[in-house]
Protein backbone atom coordinates (compact mmCIF):
# COMPACT_ATOMS: atom_id res chain seq x y z
CA UNK A 1 0.00 0.00 0.00
CA UNK A 2 1.19 3.40 -1.29
CA UNK A 3 1.19 5.42 2.21
CA UNK A 4 2.12 8.81 0.71
CA UNK A 5 -0.52 11.28 0.59
CA UNK A 6 -1.98 11.90 -2.58
CA UNK A 7 -2.17 15.43 -4.25
CA UNK A 8 -5.57 16.30 -5.58
CA UNK A 9 -4.75 16.63 -8.85
CA UNK A 10 -3.60 12.68 -8.56
CA UNK A 11 -7.29 12.68 -6.82
CA UNK A 12 -9.08 13.94 -9.29
CA UNK A 13 -7.13 12.24 -11.75
CA UNK A 14 -8.14 8.63 -10.05
CA UNK A 15 -11.01 8.71 -8.61
CA UNK A 16 -12.73 11.52 -10.55
CA UNK A 17 -14.73 8.60 -12.39
CA UNK A 18 -15.83 7.08 -9.17
CA UNK A 19 -16.63 10.55 -7.42
CA UNK A 20 -18.64 11.15 -10.20
CA UNK A 21 -20.92 8.32 -9.91
CA UNK A 22 -21.22 8.67 -6.29
CA UNK A 23 -22.16 12.32 -7.36
CA UNK A 24 -24.77 11.42 -9.98
CA UNK A 25 -26.40 8.75 -7.22
CA UNK A 26 -26.64 11.27 -4.81
CA UNK A 27 -27.57 14.14 -6.68
CA UNK A 28 -29.73 12.43 -9.43
CA UNK A 29 -28.35 15.03 -12.43
CA UNK A 30 -25.09 15.47 -14.24
CA UNK A 31 -25.37 19.46 -13.35
CA UNK A 32 -25.69 19.26 -9.75
CA UNK A 33 -23.05 15.98 -9.94
CA UNK A 34 -20.98 18.22 -12.01
CA UNK A 35 -20.95 20.72 -8.95
CA UNK A 36 -20.73 18.39 -6.50
CA UNK A 37 -17.51 16.82 -7.97
CA UNK A 38 -16.08 20.37 -7.86
CA UNK A 39 -17.01 21.07 -4.29
CA UNK A 40 -15.30 17.84 -3.16
CA UNK A 41 -11.76 18.59 -5.06
CA UNK A 42 -12.06 22.04 -3.03
CA UNK A 43 -12.93 20.16 0.14
CA UNK A 44 -9.78 18.20 -0.39
CA UNK A 45 -7.77 20.59 -0.98
CA UNK A 46 -8.56 21.90 2.21
CA UNK A 47 -8.25 18.53 4.01
CA UNK A 48 -6.21 16.48 2.80
CA UNK A 49 -3.74 15.88 5.81
CA UNK A 50 -6.77 14.12 7.36
CA UNK A 51 -6.55 11.32 4.69
CA UNK A 52 -5.74 7.71 6.11
CA UNK A 53 -3.73 5.66 3.73
CA UNK A 54 -6.20 2.81 2.42
CA UNK A 55 -9.49 4.82 2.77
CA UNK A 56 -9.51 6.67 -0.02
CA UNK A 57 -12.73 5.53 -2.05
CA UNK A 58 -14.47 5.42 1.23
CA UNK A 59 -13.04 8.68 2.41
CA UNK A 60 -14.22 10.45 -0.88
CA UNK A 61 -17.27 9.11 -0.18
CA UNK A 62 -17.61 10.66 3.02
CA UNK A 63 -16.82 14.29 1.81
CA UNK A 64 -19.45 14.00 -1.20
CA UNK A 65 -21.75 12.69 1.16
CA UNK A 66 -21.24 14.97 3.79
CA UNK A 67 -21.32 18.10 1.59
CA UNK A 68 -24.59 16.98 -0.52
CA UNK A 69 -26.23 16.98 2.78
CA UNK A 70 -24.64 20.34 3.69
CA UNK A 71 -26.47 21.31 0.14
CA UNK A 72 -29.66 20.24 0.42
CA UNK A 73 -30.05 21.57 3.98
CA UNK A 74 -28.92 24.61 3.18
CA UNK A 75 -30.57 25.28 -0.12
CA UNK A 76 -33.90 23.15 0.72
CA UNK A 77 -35.11 23.91 -2.57
CA UNK A 78 -38.32 21.87 -2.33
CA UNK A 79 -40.10 20.49 0.40
CA UNK A 80 -37.98 17.05 2.41
CA UNK A 81 -40.05 14.53 3.83
CA UNK A 82 -40.08 14.39 7.31
CA UNK A 83 -38.14 11.47 9.05
CA UNK A 84 -39.59 9.29 11.69
CA UNK A 85 -38.58 7.08 13.98
CA UNK A 86 -40.37 3.99 13.13
CA UNK A 87 -42.16 4.73 9.43
CA UNK A 88 -44.72 2.37 8.36
CA UNK A 89 -43.12 -0.10 5.30
CA UNK A 90 -45.21 0.72 2.40
CA UNK A 91 -44.21 -2.83 0.82
CA UNK A 92 -45.61 -4.24 -2.08
CA UNK A 93 -48.10 -7.40 -1.00
CA UNK A 94 -45.60 -10.04 -2.87
CA UNK A 95 -42.19 -9.16 -3.83
CA UNK A 96 -40.93 -10.86 -6.75
CA UNK A 97 -37.14 -11.55 -6.30
CA UNK A 98 -37.12 -13.29 -9.39
CA UNK A 99 -38.14 -10.66 -11.68
CA UNK A 100 -35.37 -10.19 -14.55
CA UNK A 101 -35.55 -6.64 -15.59
CA UNK A 102 -32.99 -4.90 -18.41
CA UNK A 103 -30.26 -3.65 -16.78
CA UNK A 104 -29.83 -0.17 -18.57
CA UNK A 105 -34.17 0.38 -18.03
CA UNK A 106 -33.64 -0.80 -14.22
CA UNK A 107 -30.96 1.17 -13.73
CA UNK A 108 -32.42 4.47 -15.48
CA UNK A 109 -35.92 3.53 -13.27
CA UNK A 110 -33.75 2.95 -9.91
CA UNK A 111 -31.52 5.78 -10.38
CA UNK A 112 -35.14 7.94 -10.56
CA UNK A 113 -35.90 6.11 -7.21
CA UNK A 114 -33.31 7.01 -5.48
CA UNK A 115 -33.87 10.65 -6.26
CA UNK A 116 -37.07 10.25 -4.71
CA UNK A 117 -35.88 8.90 -1.31
CA UNK A 118 -35.16 11.47 1.72
CA UNK A 119 -31.65 12.93 1.33
CA UNK A 120 -30.61 11.39 4.39
CA UNK A 121 -32.01 7.74 3.71
CA UNK A 122 -30.25 8.32 0.12
CA UNK A 123 -26.90 8.99 1.60
CA UNK A 124 -27.17 6.00 3.89
CA UNK A 125 -28.23 3.95 1.24
CA UNK A 126 -25.45 5.04 -1.80
CA UNK A 127 -23.05 4.61 0.92
CA UNK A 128 -23.82 1.39 1.68
CA UNK A 129 -24.62 -0.25 -1.48
CA UNK A 130 -22.59 1.86 -4.37
CA UNK A 131 -19.37 2.44 -2.38
CA UNK A 132 -19.59 -0.37 0.02
CA UNK A 133 -19.00 0.78 3.32
CA UNK A 134 -19.65 -0.83 6.64
CA UNK A 135 -22.41 0.63 8.89
CA UNK A 136 -19.63 2.06 11.06
CA UNK A 137 -17.74 3.67 8.78
CA UNK A 138 -21.03 5.03 7.67
CA UNK A 139 -22.48 5.81 11.14
CA UNK A 140 -18.91 7.89 11.55
CA UNK A 141 -19.32 9.81 8.13
CA UNK A 142 -22.43 11.25 9.12
CA UNK A 143 -22.24 11.33 12.45
CA UNK A 144 -25.49 9.26 13.39
CA UNK A 145 -25.81 6.38 15.45
CA UNK A 146 -25.02 2.86 14.17
CA UNK A 147 -29.05 1.75 14.65
CA UNK A 148 -30.01 4.92 12.30
CA UNK A 149 -27.76 3.95 9.87
CA UNK A 150 -29.31 0.32 9.76
CA UNK A 151 -32.86 2.03 9.80
CA UNK A 152 -32.30 4.29 6.95
CA UNK A 153 -30.69 1.81 4.46
CA UNK A 154 -33.27 -0.33 5.75
CA UNK A 155 -36.35 1.32 5.09
CA UNK A 156 -34.19 3.27 2.31
CA UNK A 157 -34.06 -0.24 0.35
CA UNK A 158 -37.47 -0.63 1.17
CA UNK A 159 -38.92 2.79 -0.37
CA UNK A 160 -37.34 2.21 -3.71
CA UNK A 161 -38.85 -1.43 -3.70
CA UNK A 162 -42.11 0.40 -3.43
CA UNK A 163 -41.49 3.04 -6.02
CA UNK A 164 -40.58 0.03 -8.70
CA UNK A 165 -43.29 -2.27 -7.95
CA UNK B 1 -37.10 -5.79 16.81
CA UNK B 2 -40.03 -3.85 16.12
CA UNK B 3 -43.50 -3.80 15.95
CA UNK B 4 -45.42 -5.45 13.48
CA UNK B 5 -46.62 -3.59 10.12
CA UNK B 6 -49.18 -6.75 9.64
CA UNK B 7 -49.56 -8.52 12.70
CA UNK B 8 -50.27 -6.35 15.63
CA UNK B 9 -48.36 -7.71 18.85
CA UNK B 10 -46.02 -9.07 16.86
CA UNK B 11 -42.39 -7.70 16.81
CA UNK B 12 -40.73 -8.23 13.96
CA UNK B 13 -37.07 -7.80 12.89
CA UNK B 14 -37.76 -5.04 10.62
CA UNK B 15 -34.29 -2.89 10.02
CA UNK B 16 -32.41 -5.96 11.38
CA UNK B 17 -33.00 -7.43 8.13
CA UNK B 18 -31.23 -5.33 5.75
CA UNK B 19 -28.45 -5.52 8.42
CA UNK B 20 -28.61 -9.61 8.30
CA UNK B 21 -27.83 -9.46 4.44
CA UNK B 22 -25.08 -7.07 5.06
CA UNK B 23 -23.34 -9.38 7.31
CA UNK B 24 -23.89 -6.57 10.09
CA UNK B 25 -25.79 -9.03 12.73
CA UNK B 26 -24.12 -10.61 15.45
CA UNK B 27 -24.72 -14.70 15.02
CA UNK B 28 -27.15 -14.76 18.38
CA UNK B 29 -29.15 -12.06 16.70
CA UNK B 30 -29.02 -13.63 13.06
CA UNK B 31 -30.35 -17.23 14.77
CA UNK B 32 -32.85 -15.50 16.38
CA UNK B 33 -34.21 -13.62 13.22
CA UNK B 34 -33.72 -16.66 11.22
CA UNK B 35 -36.47 -18.24 13.74
CA UNK B 36 -38.71 -15.65 13.28
CA UNK B 37 -38.33 -15.53 9.71
CA UNK B 38 -39.52 -19.53 9.81
CA UNK B 39 -42.69 -18.42 10.76
CA UNK B 40 -43.17 -14.89 9.68
CA UNK B 41 -44.37 -14.79 5.38
CA UNK B 42 -44.54 -10.89 5.81
CA UNK B 43 -40.96 -10.25 6.89
CA UNK B 44 -40.03 -12.77 4.58
CA UNK B 45 -41.47 -10.88 1.34
CA UNK B 46 -39.87 -7.61 3.65
CA UNK B 47 -36.04 -9.59 3.01
CA UNK B 48 -36.77 -10.66 -0.31
CA UNK B 49 -37.57 -7.39 -1.07
CA UNK B 50 -35.18 -5.22 0.00
CA UNK B 51 -32.84 -8.33 -0.98
CA UNK B 52 -33.94 -7.64 -4.48
CA UNK B 53 -32.99 -3.96 -4.35
CA UNK B 54 -29.68 -4.31 -2.57
CA UNK B 55 -28.62 -6.21 -5.81
CA UNK B 56 -29.92 -4.08 -8.43
CA UNK B 57 -28.25 -1.52 -6.94
CA UNK B 58 -24.63 -2.87 -6.33
CA UNK B 59 -25.50 -4.29 -10.19
CA UNK B 60 -25.82 -0.69 -11.17
CA UNK B 61 -23.05 0.54 -13.58
CA UNK B 62 -20.69 3.74 -12.96
CA UNK B 63 -22.19 6.57 -14.14
CA UNK B 64 -20.79 8.15 -17.31
CA UNK B 65 -19.43 11.55 -17.36
CA UNK B 66 -19.68 14.38 -19.96
CA UNK B 67 -17.07 14.22 -22.66
CA UNK B 68 -14.39 16.54 -21.36
CA UNK B 69 -15.58 16.69 -17.48
CA UNK B 70 -12.45 14.50 -16.32
CA UNK B 71 -10.37 16.51 -18.48
CA UNK B 72 -11.38 20.11 -17.20
CA UNK B 73 -11.70 18.62 -13.67
CA UNK B 74 -8.31 19.67 -12.55
CA UNK B 75 -8.46 23.58 -14.39
CA UNK B 76 -12.04 23.93 -13.12
CA UNK B 77 -11.09 23.46 -9.68
CA UNK B 78 -7.41 25.12 -10.16
CA UNK B 79 -9.34 28.36 -10.88
CA UNK B 80 -12.18 28.08 -8.58
CA UNK B 81 -10.20 30.16 -5.58
CA UNK B 82 -8.92 32.55 -7.70
CA UNK B 83 -11.68 33.99 -9.07
CA UNK B 84 -12.81 34.89 -5.48
CA UNK B 85 -9.31 36.33 -5.02
CA UNK B 86 -9.64 38.29 -8.60
CA UNK B 87 -13.27 39.80 -7.50
CA UNK B 88 -11.64 40.50 -3.90
CA UNK B 89 -8.85 42.80 -6.23
CA UNK B 90 -11.90 44.45 -8.28
CA UNK B 91 -13.63 45.03 -5.20
CA UNK B 92 -10.17 46.53 -3.95
CA UNK B 93 -9.64 48.83 -7.43
CA UNK B 94 -13.35 49.96 -7.11
CA UNK B 95 -12.49 51.59 -3.98
CA UNK B 96 -9.81 53.40 -5.42
CA UNK B 97 -11.40 54.67 -7.72
CA UNK B 98 -14.43 56.07 -5.23
CA UNK B 99 -11.93 57.70 -3.72
CA UNK B 100 -10.23 59.11 -6.22
CA UNK B 101 -13.16 60.40 -7.32
CA UNK B 102 -14.70 61.65 -4.35
CA UNK B 103 -11.56 63.78 -2.87
CA UNK B 104 -11.04 65.73 -5.87
CA UNK B 105 -14.03 66.72 -7.37
CA UNK B 106 -12.32 68.87 -10.17
CA UNK B 107 -10.91 65.69 -11.95
CA UNK B 108 -14.33 63.77 -12.10
CA UNK B 109 -15.12 63.06 -15.97
CA UNK B 110 -17.89 65.24 -16.72
CA UNK B 111 -18.82 63.93 -20.38
CA UNK B 112 -20.36 60.28 -21.08
CA UNK B 113 -18.81 57.53 -18.65
CA UNK B 114 -15.24 56.30 -19.81
CA UNK B 115 -15.26 52.76 -21.27
CA UNK B 116 -12.06 51.87 -19.38
CA UNK B 117 -14.30 52.44 -16.13
CA UNK B 118 -17.09 50.48 -17.48
CA UNK B 119 -15.21 47.82 -18.27
CA UNK B 120 -13.71 47.68 -15.30
CA UNK B 121 -17.04 46.35 -13.78
CA UNK B 122 -18.38 44.64 -15.98
CA UNK B 123 -14.80 42.58 -16.79
CA UNK B 124 -13.38 41.88 -13.59
CA UNK B 125 -9.96 40.07 -15.91
CA UNK B 126 -9.73 43.40 -18.15
CA UNK B 127 -9.22 45.72 -14.70
CA UNK B 128 -6.95 43.39 -13.05
CA UNK B 129 -4.66 43.44 -16.28
CA UNK B 130 -4.88 46.91 -17.39
CA UNK B 131 -4.46 50.03 -15.24
CA UNK B 132 -7.99 52.09 -14.94
CA UNK B 133 -7.85 55.51 -16.73
CA UNK B 134 -9.94 58.60 -16.15
CA UNK B 135 -10.07 61.40 -18.61
CA UNK B 136 -11.50 65.18 -17.40
CA UNK B 137 -12.72 66.97 -20.61
CA UNK B 138 -12.72 70.18 -18.81
CA UNK B 139 -9.08 69.67 -16.88
CA UNK B 140 -7.67 67.71 -19.54
CA UNK B 141 -6.50 65.73 -16.36
CA UNK B 142 -5.59 62.25 -16.74
CA UNK B 143 -5.70 59.70 -13.66
CA UNK B 144 -4.53 56.62 -14.40
CA UNK B 145 -5.07 53.86 -11.37
CA UNK B 146 -2.58 50.89 -11.17
CA UNK B 147 -4.64 48.08 -10.08
CA UNK B 148 -1.11 46.36 -8.37
CA UNK B 149 0.06 49.74 -6.94
CA UNK B 150 -0.69 50.68 -3.36
CA UNK B 151 -3.85 51.56 -2.07
CA UNK B 152 -3.72 55.54 -2.04
CA UNK B 153 -0.54 56.30 -3.83
CA UNK B 154 -2.47 56.50 -7.38
CA UNK B 155 0.49 56.71 -10.67
CA UNK B 156 0.23 60.24 -11.76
Amino acid sequence: MNDRVPTWEEVARDHGRFLYTVAFRLTGNDHDAQDLVQDVLLRVRKGLVTYRPGTMEGWLSRIASNAFLDDVRRRRRRPVQALPEEPDLVLPSSAAPDAVLDQRVLSADLQGALAGLPPEYRAAVVMCDVVGLSYQDISESLDVPVGTVRSRIHRGRAMLRAALS
Amino acid sequence: MTAGHSSPGVLHPGPALSAMLDAELGGEEESVIQEHLRTCGSCRDELDAVRLVRSWLRAMPPAEPPLGFLERLTISTRRAPRRRAVMGTIGAVAAVVATVVGITPERQPVGPANPNLVNATANPLAAEATPVSLVSRGSRTTVTIDPLAPVGSPSP
